[in-house]
């Protein structure tokens, strides 16, 4: 497929709509704070907006939008510039239903780094293979890290949930 | 119901606040007309100057007095600039068996002073006192108001929250403060249940950052033990910025963990990045708005060790 700016092909406002709640789940995952989340969202689409890179396919975008809210998300996470976290379970969780809400609230426990795999293959369906290109991370280290994840999600639901992993 | 079903309804309930939209239109409309409209050199400058008077009354520059205060920290809540030294302050300054839950605690320099500081060496001490800290954060000035600190870190300890640790039996999970360690250049977390005394190189010790730039006081880490307490699990994440941020280094360090994440690429050609194992331990570098020369003296000086 040849190379085109993405504005030409794809309607960028299309695409906002169609990966708007995407980019900021996956920063909520990432921050656990939804003020911070909201910040992440408008950041990354605002550079999505700007940028000149030519996007290949919408999978292209798909991806580019994840790399950048990661990204955004690490900056974020590490700044005491911004406003103090408020533990996620006492915010946006608590109107879930069980068993979603300690699902949610173990996933947001575990490391950054685990968090963001589980959430990119369990939530956006992404294979291995998929998630080392987009992390730009060896399959071996993704599947670590998936391990690694569901070892520390089982000991922290305990037998409260199935695991078909 | 099984995990990934429970995980995705879970986000599927959540939901961008679609407003944002708007704003996010807004934005890109009034970054396009400035970079056409020429506003007044003197709007400009008035604009600077104000940022520089708010960001230089806020900022603590690496070396300075901090007014004695009144400081609030709950447990795993991230702590502010400055906070840590003041939590430093306030558990030598008081007795551990003063702490209560939830009440507030006023400490002056002169309490500092007149205590004597206890250094613990035996690793499984309990190293703070078992229950939680609640210390309330204002800026009311106290007699002998005026406390001259260090610029390295100071010992803090943050629980890993009551309710995370009982819940997740075996696994300890605690985002901590990092603290000075005996030699400056490592460096110690604690929790209410565990000293755990060493992560790693402190890159706050050694490394060269541009002379407009001062470190973070807050340190952001995570650590996971196993059920017999052994660590099997470390990072900690340290930043750097100017005035503005606009110039900014993040530096995350991982002693135990052999999967160093390579920082992503990003559309900015001021974005530098690398990754790279030396004295041990792993670390991630990434800086925004940073000449080449000043990264790479950056890099060369956390290589040093």
């Amino acid at each position: 497929m040849a190379k085109t700016n993405c504005r030409e092909v794809f309607d960028t406002k299309k695409m906002i709509e169609k990966y708007f709640d995407t980019v900021y789940r996956l920063a909520l995952s990432q921050t656990k704070d939804s003020h911070k989340a909201d910040d992440i969202l408008q950041d990354v689409f605002l550079r999505f907006m700007k940028t000149d890179k030519k996007f290949e396919s919408e999978e292209h975008i798909k991806a580019w939008l994840i790399r950048v809210t990661i990204n955004c998300s690490k900056s974020m996470h590490t700044s005491s510039w911004f406003k103090k976290t408020v533990p996620l379970t006492d915010d946006l969780t608590s109107y879930m239903p069980e068993p979603e809400h300690d699902v949610y609230s173990a996933v947001a426990k575990l490391p950054q780094k685990y968090r963001t795999v589980i959430h990119l293959f369990y939530y956006e369906d992404l294979s291995v293979n998929q998630i080392s290109k987009y992390l730009d991370l060896k399959e071996t280290t993704v599947k670590s890290q998936l391990h690694r994840g569901r070892e520390m999600l089982k000991n922290i639901l305990g037998g409260r949930i199935e695991y078909e992993f | 119901m099984n995990f990934k079903e429970a995980y995705k309804n879970a986000n599927n309930s959540i939901k961008a606040d679609r407003a944002l939209i708007d704003t996010i239109y807004e934005k890109a409309e009034k970054n396009k007309k400035a970079k056409v409209i020429n506003y007044p050199v003197f709007g400009s400058f008035a604009a600077a100057a104000a940022v520089f008077l708010i960001v230089f009354n806020t900022v603590n520059f690496n070396t300075g007095k901090v007014k004695g205060i009144d400081t609030k920290i709950a447990t795993n809540d991230i702590m502010q600039a400055g906070q840590s030294d003041n939590l430093n302050n306030a558990k030598t300054a008081l007795p551990q068996e003063d702490y209560k839950t939830g009440e507030s605690y006023t400490y002056t320099q002169s309490d500092v002073n007149n205590k004597d500081k206890t250094t613990n060496t035996n690793t499984e001490e309990t190293a703070v006192p078992e229950t939680d800290i609640t210390i309330t954060d204002s800026t009311t000035q106290t007699e002998n108001a005026e406390t001259e600190f260090a610029p390295d870190m100071a010992r803090a300890a943050l629980g890993g929250g009551g309710g995370a640790s009982q819940a997740n039996a075996g696994i300890t999970t605690a985002s901590l403060d990092t603290a000075e360690a005996n030699d400056g250049l490592n460096f110690e977390f604690y929790t209410p249940d565990k000293y755990y005394d060493y992560i790693g190189i402190n890159p706050m010790a050694i490394a060269k950052i541009p002379s407009d730039m001062v470190f973070n006081e807050f340190i952001g880490a995570d650590i996971i033990t196993d059920e017999k307490g052994n660590i099997t699990y470390d990072t900690a994440i340290f930043t750097a910025y100017n005035n503005t941020m606009e110039k900014n280094i993040t530096i995350e360090i991982t002693k135990l963990a052999t999967d160093i994440q390579k920082p992503l690429f990003v559309d900015d050609d001021n974005y530098k990045s690398t990754s790279f194992t030396a004295s041990g331990c792993n670390f991630s570098v990434t800086a925004f708005n940073i000449t080449a020369e000043e990264f790479d003296t950056l890099i060369a000086s956390l290589k040093q060790k």
